[in-house]
């Protein structure tokens, strides 16, 4: 079918309509892909796009493309076995022109088709992971939780900026498990030939034999393949942003790694239990505070009016400057807890050390040890909704592993 | 020739360009290796539009593991841990003006795609490459020929060793910019072949980014009689085109005989490969290939092939050779068959009980093929993909040339599919280049280049037209300023070096003659100095060992004073010389020497 055309055609393109032109005198022909910004995209029959403005663009002749059916994912049930849960992230990513979105990738989806025995997958979520927030976090748990119900381990598909966040709210909800829960993501989209989706994924299904109880993260432990390992969901972090390994355990070792196709175990962690229970509720009145030198106190102060709990990233083993102090104090008398952590990232806070840690602790703060500062919010945002009332103490002990009471001599 | 044939040659010439890499600020020279390795695999994907490609899931199915070695001019974007940075202006510049040279319609904006090459010689899988241009043409003796694109493009890293499923590359040449420029099939004979691949180079050297190295231009000639267009990789040298042409030529007729004959034969029935488990006959026959194969753990196996006796090898027909060859891309070690045996050890009686139980008639063939149990299914089918080609004589495939001119196959036509926009870039915005590249004018032919440098630096016309013709000329600028002479740079460039690399057989890199000459040029060391500095460098010395010897550092007044007052009477530069070179190695001044002698004579 050919449409004659003559003004503003390129709004009435659809993604997949012929088109034939003349460009500066030479024909060409090409597959329309998008419009965006006054830029308009045709795919040559050589594969290369090509790039032409908005003003240049005068075709000759128009055929419009079949509608094609959209091949959409699925969801296989499994009972017993690995239940994979997609959420989105790099791992489950692919450009879609049609919307300009990013999609579930047809390789992960056809990936978790192979037939595979007891592996089950579907899709509950489709975003990146910047975007995560407490109340997706308690859907995860849920949708989780049924999986486990079902005897599966569970394997969640999650972007790995906020991962650490996801996997320790996770952690601290799910105050027993009777089967793994393990996130994993990629740092190479799944629509690359490199991508580390595929082995994030299998790698991930393999550790599930270790019965680990709690909630872990398994991601590549180089920048080579063949490298998967498993950690702690509260004591790792996104150390780098784009190696493979990215991820990484802060103050403490991998939990396991993967050796010619089989999981061995590393470190100690619990095992599975009997049952699974889960406490969904998180108060998002938290938030994480990062002190640097000539902060406005006032900064202090606006954050304070909207929380019930404010985990700083001090400097050192603890600490912020003495303007700041002054509205800890203030903050703390009007019942907002407060929760020191460092930006060292590794290594333990300590108030006791210098005059400023002491008057920071008679201001009223708390450090937990070397708890990580996202696992800490999360920790906050779940003792707010379930344990306010022993907020203190309970952040100063270690839950589900994220304070590590010894760190090693290494 | 049949008259139906009609030859048709195109080029693909892919030109490396000096400007450090196209995606990161990494140098484009021969960066060493190091002995860091990454291991990776890679994965089949589909393209933009879901298909999977056909070259590419050929490779998938060989199941294949790389590592990578890392370079002292690579970083993160090449180990594939970092996404790609802003474009490199210099090359796109350099793509530009070759486009503006050739009259091409070039694009004012350009999308940066990947293109899935799965074969491990890019760690990401695939190579960045964007069209810039479309259309032109190369003048030549016998008549234009006509240019269909130029893409710039990212090279792809160089392969240091294979062994069966393992490969390693250096990450050395991964990034390096490349200009990819085809022409349309309308070339007549090798002849102007080369002369195109010339006028291209100079072209690209007239831009002033030329890549001087022994791998600077690559080309592909695409080949086509009518029976599907053959792309031969791997034509680095002009000689080999000729060769290649020929050897292709009349593969393609030996095989178009042979599909008429099997067709003959055939008469429509369907071409099927079924193996069967012949391992213990196969060990009894005695056969030492069949022993060794076994022991490693493969398994025999033989299948009809039906009425193909006496064309797998005989007179000219040489199907076995088309099928060994792509089996061999599977790692497996080759094939027998029943044309060539009884041989290998394999008797005539094991020949006659294979054939018995296999079945076969008087007009069938049998194969004996010796892989792991999992490979076979794989090879049923691409077997009978082979054999269907040659009935439907659809040639089409990439082959690559041996330096004997054969050619072998190497993997099908990559296609269209192997396109997906990389999302890591956005659209490139050529105008202003676009605009300066207008301003300064058409890249000037080899010849007006060649006066203006002599004029420029005083050196003699046949100096400028050898480091012209040889693409040296950015090289020889670059040292003419870092040394502020340029008949000493003409003579290292045109003499000292080339015969540097004649007697050490290797080539020094061309960065650190660059940072050697700059140190020369900081302590005033002169022409004897900087040879022996070179000539360090060739035979595997550091730039730190170099930097600090003292054989580089020429003789002081004070120094040759006090030889002469040990040697007793010197008349003559000449006895100086000879004895000052009797005592020591270090390089001697002739500035100095001058000095030294008119002080002797005028105490005298």
């Amino acid at each position: 079918m050919f449409e004659a055309l003559t003004v503003a055609v390129s709004t009435d393109l659809r993604f997949g309509d012929r088109v034939k032109l003349t460009y500066n005198g030479r024909k060409i022909e090409g597959m329309f892909i998008s419009l965006e910004h006054g830029l308009i995209t045709l795919k040559l029959g050589n594969g290369y796009n090509i790039v032409l403005q908005e003003d240049e663009f005068r075709p000759d002749q128009v055929t419009k493309a079949e509608n094609k059916p959209e091949r959409r994912p699925r969801s296989v049930d499994v009972k017993n076995g690995v239940k994979i849960l997609a959420t989105g992230g790099t791992i489950a990513s692919r450009i879609d022109y049609t919307t300009g979105a990013v999609k579930p990738s047809p390789e992960v989806i056809s990936a978790l088709e192979t037939g595979e025995q007891n592996v089950g997958y579907s899709v509950i979520d489709d975003i990146l992971s910047e975007n995560m927030t407490p109340e997706k976090w308690i859907y995860i748990a849920k949708k989780t939780k049924e999986e486990l119900d079902r005897g599966n381990h569970v394997v969640i598909l999650h972007g790995t900026d906020t991962m650490t966040y996801t996997a320790s709210a996770l952690a601290f909800m799910l105050e027993r498990q009777s089967r793994s829960v393990i996130l994993t993501g990629s740092q190479r989209s799944s629509d690359r030939p490199s991508s580390d989706a595929f082995e994030n994924i299998s790698s991930s299904i393999m550790f599930t034999a270790l019965n680990a109880g709690e909630v872990c993260i398994s991601m590549h432990g180089s920048i080579s393949d063949f490298s998967g390992r498993l950690m702690r969901g509260t004591r790792s972090r996104k150390m780098h942003t784009s190696r493979r390994d990215a991820i990484r355990p802060v103050d403490g070792r991998y939990l396991a790694r993967i050796e010619d196709g089989v999981a061995i175990k590393e470190a100690e962690f619990r095992s599975t239990g009997e049952d699974s229970v889960l406490i969904p509720k998180m108060d998002s009145r938290a938030a994480i505070l990062y002190f640097y030198p000539g902060m406005d106190p006032g900064i202090f102060e606006t954050i304070a009016q909207k929380n019930d709990a404010i985990v700083i990233m001090g400097t050192g083993l603890g600490h912020v400057s003495e303007s700041i102090i002054s509205e800890v104090r203030k903050a703390h008398g009007s019942g907002v807890h407060i929760v020191m952590t460092s930006q060292c990232i590794a290594g333990n806070t300590n108030l006791n050390v210098y005059s400023t840690g002491r008057e920071l602790k008679a201001a009223g703060a708390i450090s937990a040890g070397d708890i990580l500062p996202e696992v800490a919010l999360t920790k906050a945002m779940f003792l707010l909704a379930n344990h306010s009332d022993e907020f203190e103490k309970l952040m100063q002990i270690p839950m589900r592993g994220e304070i590590e009471e010894r760190l090693r001599i290494e | 020739m049949n008259s139906e044939e009609k030859i048709r040659i195109g080029l693909e010439v892919h030109a490396q360009l000096a400007t450090g890499k196209l995606f990161c600020r990494c140098s484009s020279g021969n960066g060493t290796d190091t002995d860091f390795r990454i291991k990776r695999r890679l994965w089949t994907v589909s393209g933009e539009m879901g298909e999977i490609d056909r070259a590419a899931s050929y490779e998938r199915e060989r199941n294949r593991s790389f590592l990578y070695r890392k370079s002292v001019n690579s970083c993160l974007v090449e180990a594939d841990e970092d996404p790609p940075h802003e474009i490199n202006q210099n090359a796109l510049m350099a793509a530009i003006r070759v486009s503006l040279a050739m009259d091409s319609v070039t694009f004012r904006n350009m999308c940066v795609m990947r293109k899935l090459v799965v074969d491990g010689s890019n760690t990401s899988g695939f190579q960045r490459t964007m069209l810039v241009s479309l259309g032109g043409y190369i003048d030549t003796g016998k008549g234009k020929v006509n240019i269909s694109s130029l893409c710039l493009e990212e090279d792809s890293a160089r392969k240091v060793s294979a062994e069966g499923e393992k490969a390693e590359y250096s990450l050395s040449r991964l990034g390096i910019p490349l200009l990819e420029i085809s022409t349309e099939p309308d070339i007549q004979d090798e002849n102007q072949a080369v002369e195109v691949a010339r006028k291209i180079g100079d072209l690209v050297a007239g831009t002033g980014f030329f890549r001087p190295s022994a791998e600077a231009i690559r080309q592909d000639v695409n080949l086509s009689l009518g029976y599907g267009r053959v792309e031969i990789k791997g034509v680095s040298k002009l000689s080999l085109i000729s060769e290649a042409i020929r050897y292709e030529v009349s593969r393609q007729r030996n095989l178009k005989r042979l599909s008429e004959e099997l067709n003959y034969r055939l008469k429509g029935e369907e071409v099927a490969v079924k193996f069967r488990d012949v391992t213990d006959k196969m060990s009894e026959s005695g056969s030492k290939i069949a022993k060794s194969q076994i022991e490693n753990g493969s398994r025999a196996f033989c299948t009809i092939l039906k009425k193909c006796s006496g064309l797998l090898k005989s007179g000219e027909y040489r199907l076995g050779m088309e099928i060994a060859e792509m089996v061999k891309m599977f790692g497996l070690k080759g094939v027998m068959h029943s044309d060539e045996l009884p041989a290998y050890g394999v008797s005539e009686d094991i020949l006659m009980a294979l054939r018995s139980e296999m079945r076969a008639g008087t007009d069938d063939a049998i194969l004996i093929i010796f892989m792991k149990e999992n490979m076979s299914g794989i090879i049923e089918r691409e077997i009978e993909k082979r054999i269907r080609k040659v009935l439907m004589m659809d040639l089409s495939e990439t082959r690559y040339v041996t330096e004997d001119g054969h050619t072998h196959f190497l993997r099908p036509l990559p296609g269209s599919e192997r396109m997906y926009p990389e999302t890591d870039i956005p659209y490139v915005s050529a105008d202003e280049l676009i605009s300066r590249a207008s301003a300064l004018g058409k890249i000037e032919d080899a010849e007006t280049r060649a006066v203006k440098i002599s004029e420029k630096f005083g050196i003699s016309r046949q100096d400028a037209t050898t480091i012209v013709k040889n693409f040296m000329e950015d090289e020889f600028v670059r040292i003419a300023e870092i040394l502020s002479d340029g008949r000493l740079s003409a003579r290292l460039l045109v003499q000292f070096i080339p015969e540097m690399e004649r007697k050490k057989k290797t080539m020094p890199d061309r960065d650190l003659i660059l940072e050697l000459l700059k140190f020369a040029g900081s302590r005033g060391y002169g022409r004897e100095s900087i040879e022996v500095m070179i000539e360090m460098l060739s035979s595997g010395f550091t730039v730190e060992q170099i930097k600090n010897s003292d054989e580089i550092k020429p003789l002081t007044i004070e120094e040759i004073n006090k030889m002469i007052h040990e040697a007793g009477k010197i008349n003559k530069p000449g006895e100086l010389i000879a004895y000052i070179k009797s005592r020591t190695r270090r390089p001697l001044d002739p500035v100095i020497i001058k000095k030294v002698m008119d002080n002797i004579i005028n105490e005298q």
